[in-house]
């Protein structure tokens, strides 16, 4: 007999230990007169740097910052506004980035589970 | 023990396709992280198609040698040695040419489909729909034409190189930047399979 049980098992830790790792994986970017940028959300954090004009960062909380010179880290998933060049430079690939991985594999681990105790039960009763 | 899981045990071991799921989890969630790598701001495939389209073929190329590598050494071997007589004195040539092509080659193919559609929904990488065409067309021409192959010359080392060889040139179409042919190709797949079942019915064991 197939153990899908096990193959669950095994692609539900796969799912959750890809969503935990954060991978060594570092770019920069230039934004340039850009009237709206959103950071990507698949990074861990981000280093904005102005060189010239002047940005307003919008956290996703409506807090926000106006950043004319210098450098700041935040966090992604945020949006810039502004006129002028920039540089980011982005930290920590994640493959899995928003919440609902860890739903999936718990969902994925908790099936394999009981299929694996069903067949161990039938398996049971077959021998004995 | 019903003919299925005795196929599958024979194909795989005990916990060979495990191995395969694992093998393409990891294929999958490489093709994420290799377009963000050319393209870090963005997870729409459409923006690089021609980038997506080369990932993709890659891709399909590594999980096809794998496969072409169950189906020459599984297959060629079971017509070498005469194994496949056992399993013709369970069932009829039909059901057990389609349920080995079934267990070889569509059950990988469609897992990898299934786990690449679960790994793009989980990191929002919105691919354009047409990669399953793509996909499906060139992974059927190389495991038909490997089929019908190991079933003409019943060796499963030489069909094995013939192959290998056969991988070479879809490799070389891929280089060329020709990929779009493999639109067209369906058709031929589909022809090749019935070639290769025609070939398996009338095959002197």
């Amino acid at each position: 007999m197939m153990r899908v049980g096990i193959y669950l098992i095994s692609l539900g830790i796969f799912i959750l230990v890809l969503g935990e790792i954060t991978f060594p994986l570092n770019t920069t970017l230039n934004v340039n007169n850009s009237s709206m940028y959103i950071i990507p959300p698949w990074y861990e954090k981000a280093k904005v740097s102005v060189n010239s004009g002047s940005f307003l960062i919008v956290y996703h909380n409506y807090t926000y910052i106006l950043l004319v010179k210098g450098s700041i880290t935040i966090k992604p998933a945020s949006i810039l506004y502004g006129v002028g060049n920039a540089s980011i430079l982005l930290e920590g690939y994640k493959i899995f980035y928003n919440q609902s991985y860890i739903a999936v594999g718990i969902f994925l681990i908790i099936v394999g589970v009981g299929l694996e105790i069903i067949r161990f039960k039938r398996r049971k009763d077959h021998q004995f | 023990m019903g003919v299925v899981s005795f196929l599958i045990k024979h194909r795989y071991g005990e916990y060979g396709l495990l191995s395969y799921i694992d093998l393409e989890l990891a294929l999958s969630v490489s093709i994420v992280a290799s377009f963000n790598f050319f393209h870090p701001q963005t997870r729409n495939a459409s923006v690089d198609q021609l980038l997506f389209n080369i990932i993709t073929f890659t891709i399909g190329i590594i999980l096809s040698t794998l496969v072409i590598r169950n189906i020459c050494l599984g297959m060629g071997q079971d017509l070498y040695d005469g194994t496949i007589i056992s399993f013709l004195q369970m069932r009829n040539r039909r059901a057990i040419f389609l349920l080995s092509y079934f267990i070889d080659v569509l059950l990988i193919g469609g897992l990898f489909l299934l786990i690449a559609e679960l790994v793009f929904l989980l990191s929002s990488f919105t691919p354009p729909i047409t990669w399953i065409s793509i996909f499906i067309s060139e992974y059927l021409l190389l495991c038909n034409s490997s089929y019908l192959i190991a079933i003409l010359i019943k060796r499963p080392f030489r069909s094995f190189f013939i192959s290998i060889s056969l991988i070479f040139l879809v490799l070389g179409i891929e280089i060329t930047g020709n990929m779009i042919i493999f639109n067209y190709l369906l058709p031929l797949d589909l022809i090749l399979g019935h070639l290769a079942y025609y070939a398996f019915r009338k095959v002197q064991i």
